[in-house]
């Protein structure tokens, strides 16, 4: 393997209120060897520069969310961002926007998850199921497909204006839930969950700003759910 | 709190849709036809027109609804408590309907 | 702090979730997690979950069992598979119910794939996302039943008191304060531990804490030495690449360009169990046959048409761009074995009750299930697509007994000092001075542990393994932190996984050495034969005053006798 190194900057933003009430950035400087990730720099500056940098991750492999942070500006998950693809030898990481900070890169979530919970986040049938699956064609299973590929990172919430303004937005990934549940065949709560997001802190708070499509680690189009869920909500009160 | 929301946001992209076709006819009616030339009998000529009296009855009342529509949605934006709400909504209606009448004013008794 | 439950769940993947759904009928009921519910590793699971659905082609569960048998190279419970591939379907299609978004086919039944060692098509899926839909349907219907969650939680110590189970202690990782967990049953749903090896497809969260939990509360860990290695993990990272590529058609290449599957099992190919397969791979690099001579060989799935592998594996195109720059639609996918499974784990009945010794006496008031687990439905290999209906199966098993259980459990008395001792013993932990760095520890373990305690083994470097081991041990208690606060210390977390990982490795390395033969993923080049007469048993390994001492338990068969293993 090629084993070509370069050296890199990484200015990360700090912020342990128990030690000091104000946030600050520190650089460290880091041999990037090819393939690695930001995730990677991370884990090697904790292991050997710096052990009290805070931050999640689990998977590594971009599909349990843990590690989205700021990265250059732009929400990602820092697992499956090469370093060498960044442009420029300085890496600049910050929080997720718009999140309060606990320490360092770490974020709370917890007003995020509570919003998934405001759009009845699972399948409502009242007819009864048969002894086998619930039909579904490939064309109604392909209609969700995006959305139930979210992995819950809070990237697209995180970059959202209108969530920045009000914390009480639903924001684009509890929209995607919803849609998520509102376009599934199987289910049987379409009206109610189009009254929970027909909301002065729902769907017509989005202002199409389309941030949130281009923070999407995972390519996601939260924009084009939200768009779809204003047609139908549109539909619904005709 | 209930919205109806789907309503406004419709009404919102089909004035904003209207206003766009009506304020290009604006621009070009004022800018680009002999502006510098006109008199103000030829105001008043096309003030006094039933066809313009109309058209600016529809951009004016668009316009305004509009343009409170936006305002509102700022404020929802921004504002969180209801109370500041309501002061809010109650100027931005009070402002829309005093600006609303001026311009009835205006349109309807304008003539030679 | 104390807190009361009737149930207290660890572990948030898909076997505490399913667990976590059945037992808050009968009590109040939370789950402790180390990571949020919908980060934990069930999610990466890509290719499928198995069940005798037959949406594909004819099967039956006899059928289904048979394959997990002679997967398993016989070592698993047959008591175990046949409940498990018994409720295979049902369990499907009550995920299903639930809202899980399989796949489907064009008459819109769940559509089923090839897989690995399963002679039917009968991997259910969803994409190349399956575990990744069913954890977050689960994480949805623990919503809808309100389930109490403790997330970012990390379990450190199990309360027993005589021999009873009253709860564990936890430490909340955000604010550092630790709690106590008392309940009236405890079930564990702690994941495996494939960091302890440095290619790995696990998360940084695999660490085993459960199992090292469970060793250190002086209970038993079963067939421990039985380590599944994933036959594709990309190069070099080891993150997976579902068998599904292969199930969908892939090929695996070697330098020549050969798909030396057909030397190593003619009828299967690339469809043979993992531990032939991974072998088979780890032989070509080996021999220098690696792409390039290198430590890597080609999995090709060009042929498949752009088509089918935007549709059906969408996920190995981004990430195979993304950690190998390759685009899978152009050009062949460099791959390498990677740690992937823990076949082995804590003991449990067929009901999902914790066992203490070799004659099978349950713990009470203590369950287990998924990977954390060894009931054992997997014996010395597990085929791909039964973790998931595992964990799914006596994820729920596990629920329902503790339900049926709880009106005989009474509440005892939560043991003084438990929360203090493990406060002061973190608290030590974070105060030592000493000079070994907590990283160079984990690299060195890690990567001997790749090295001598690998696909291959052997006497020799198992041995020097146990020496390594040994050493590291001894490091660890001189490894200092250089965080020393309480508010989401993740230098405290990682210490505490290392502490695990030094553990049990321990107890595969020691499993290996004593299981002088060669079953499913064990291999002993110096005793390259399975050895029925002396080794059809499951090792059981405890914590004794001198180190680990080792105990042997029967293997239930009750269909299918054991012969020779051919694919």
């Amino acid at each position: 393997m090629n084993q070509s190194t370069n050296k890199y900057t990484f200015k990360i933003f700090r912020y342990d209120p128990e030690r000091s009430p104000r946030a600050r950035y520190d650089t460290f400087s880091l041999e990037v060897a090819k393939g690695m990730t930001v995730l990677d720099c991370l884990q090697a500056i904790k292991a050997s520069q710096d052990g009290t940098l805070s931050f999640r991750r689990s998977c590594r492999s971009a599909i349990c969310g843990s590690c989205a942070m700021n990265i250059n500006g732009k929400n990602d998950l820092a697992c499956h961002l090469q370093v060498s693809l960044l442009g420029g030898r300085t890496v600049t990481v910050d929080p997720l926007p718009g999140f309060p900070v606990i320490r360092d890169l770490v974020v709370d979530l917890e007003e995020f998850y509570r919003s998934l919970e405001r759009v009845l986040p699972w399948l409502v049938r009242s007819s009864p199921f048969p002894d086998k699956e619930l039909p579904q064609s490939p064309a109604e299973r392909d209609r969700i497909d995006s959305a139930v590929n979210c992995i819950l990172c809070g990237s697209c919430t995180s970059s959202c204006p209108s969530f920045w303004f009000n914390t009480r937005y639903l924001a684009p990934a509890a929209l995607l839930k919803a849609y998520r549940f509102i376009f599934d065949s199987r289910d049987e709560a379409k009206g109610e969950r189009l009254e929970l997001v027909d909301d002065r802190n729902g769907l017509w708070r989005c202002r199409t700003i389309y941030n949130c499509e281009e923070a999407c680690p995972k390519l996601l189009k939260p924009n084009e759910a939200i768009a779809a869920l204003k047609i139908e909500a549109l539909k619904q009160s005709v | 709190m209930k919205t109806t929301g789907s309503w406004w946001w419709l009404l919102q992209r089909l004035s904003g849709a209207v206003l766009l076709v009506l304020i290009m006819a604006h621009f070009v009616v004022m800018h680009y036809m002999g502006f510098e030339k006109r008199l103000y009998a030829d105001v008043l000529a096309r003030l006094s027109n039933p066809l313009w009296k109309t058209f600016d009855l529809i951009f004016l009342s668009l316009g305004l609804s509009h343009g409170g529509y936006g305002l509102w949605g700022i404020v929802g934006d921004y504002c969180r408590s209801d109370s500041a709400r309501i002061i809010a909504l109650i100027a931005i209606v009070t402002a829309g309907l005093f600006l609303f009448s001026l311009g009835l004013v205006t349109v309807l008794t304008f003539h030679s | 702090m104390i807190h009361r439950y009737d149930t207290v769940i660890i572990g948030a993947g898909l076997a505490g979730m399913r667990a976590a759904i059945e037992a808050r009928v009968s009590g109040s009921c939370c789950v402790l997690t180390k990571v949020f519910p919908t980060r934990s590793h069930s999610g990466a699971a890509q290719g499928g979950i198995a069940a005798s659905l037959g949406n594909a082609g004819e099967d039956d569960w006899p059928t289904h069992m048979f394959d997990t048998v002679k997967g398993s190279d016989y070592l698993a419970d047959q008591d175990a598979v046949e409940i498990l591939v018994k409720e295979a379907p049902l369990t499907i299609i009550d995920l299903e119910h639930m809202g899980v978004p399989f796949s489907r086919t064009e008459e819109g039944l769940i559509a089923q794939r090839s897989f690995g060692g399963h002679t039917k098509q009968r991997a259910c899926y969803a994409a190349d996302l399956t575990g990744h839909v069913i954890l977050h349907t689960l994480y949805e219907q623990c919503l809808k039943h309100a389930i109490k969650f403790y997330p970012e939680y990390l379990v450190l110590s199990l309360v027993l008191a005589d021999g009873v189970c009253r709860g564990v202690v936890a430490m909340d990782i955000l604010t550092g304060d630790i709690h106590g967990f008392f309940g009236r049953a405890v079930v564990f749903a702690t994941g495996g531990y494939g960091r302890a090896f440095k290619i790995t497809s696990n998360a940084h969260a695999s660490s085993g804490d459960g199992l090292s939990i469970i060793y250190r509360a002086g209970l038993p860990l079963e067939d421990m030495e039985c380590v599944q290695f994933h036959p594709t993990g990309f190069y070099p990272s080891g993150i997976l690449v579902t068998e599904g590529a292969r199930g969908e058609g892939a090929y695996i290449l070697n330098d020549q360009g050969e798909r030396f599957m057909k030397r190593y099992a003619p009828d299967r190919m690339e469809l043979a169990p993992r531990d032939v397969t991974a072998r088979a791979i780890q032989t070509e690099i080996d021999q220098g046959r690696g792409i390039g001579g290198g430590a890597y060989v080609h999995l090709d799935l060009r042929h498949l048409g752009e088509e089918k592998i935007r549709k059906r594996l969408p996920q190995i195109l981004d990430l195979a761009m993304r950690f190998t720059a390759v685009d899978a639609l152009k050009a062949p996918i460099p791959i390498q074995p990677t740690a992937h499974y823990s076949m082995g784990g804590i003991p449990t009945d067929i009901r999902g009750r914790v066992i203490g010794d070799a004659q099978g006496t349950v713990v009470p008031g203590l369950y287990a299930c998924g990977e954390c687990a060894c009931v054992s439905v997997h014996g010395a290999n597990r085929l791909g697509c039964n973790s998931l209906l595992e964990a799914v199966v006596y994820g729920a098993r596990a629920g329902k007994v503790v339900c049926e259980d709880l009106p005989g459990i009474e509440w005892s008395d939560w043991p003084k000092g438990a929360v203090e001792g493990v406060q002061g013993e973190v608290r030590a932990l974070v105060e030592r001075e000493g000079n070994e760095s907590l990283a160079a520890i984990r690299d060195e373990l890690q990567e001997s542990m790749q090295k001598n305690c690998g696909i291959f083994r052997s006497r020799g470097p198992l041995q020097e393994q146990l020496l390594i081991i040994g050493k590291l041990q001894d490091r660890f208690s001189r490894a200092r932190l250089s965080d020393k606060g309480k508010r989401c210390n993740t230098e405290l977390v990682e210490i505490l996984e290392l502490r695990s990982l030094l553990d049990f490795t321990e107890l595969i390395v020691r499993g290996a050495l004593a299981r002088e033969e060669s079953r499913g993923a064990h291999y002993r080049t110096d005793y390259p034969k399975r050895d029925d007469a002396h080794w059809l048993k499951h090792s059981l390994a405890r914590k004794g005053p001198e180190g680990p001492v080792f105990d042997y338990k029967p293997v239930r068969i009750t269909r299918y006798q054991p012969k020779e293993r051919k694919y």
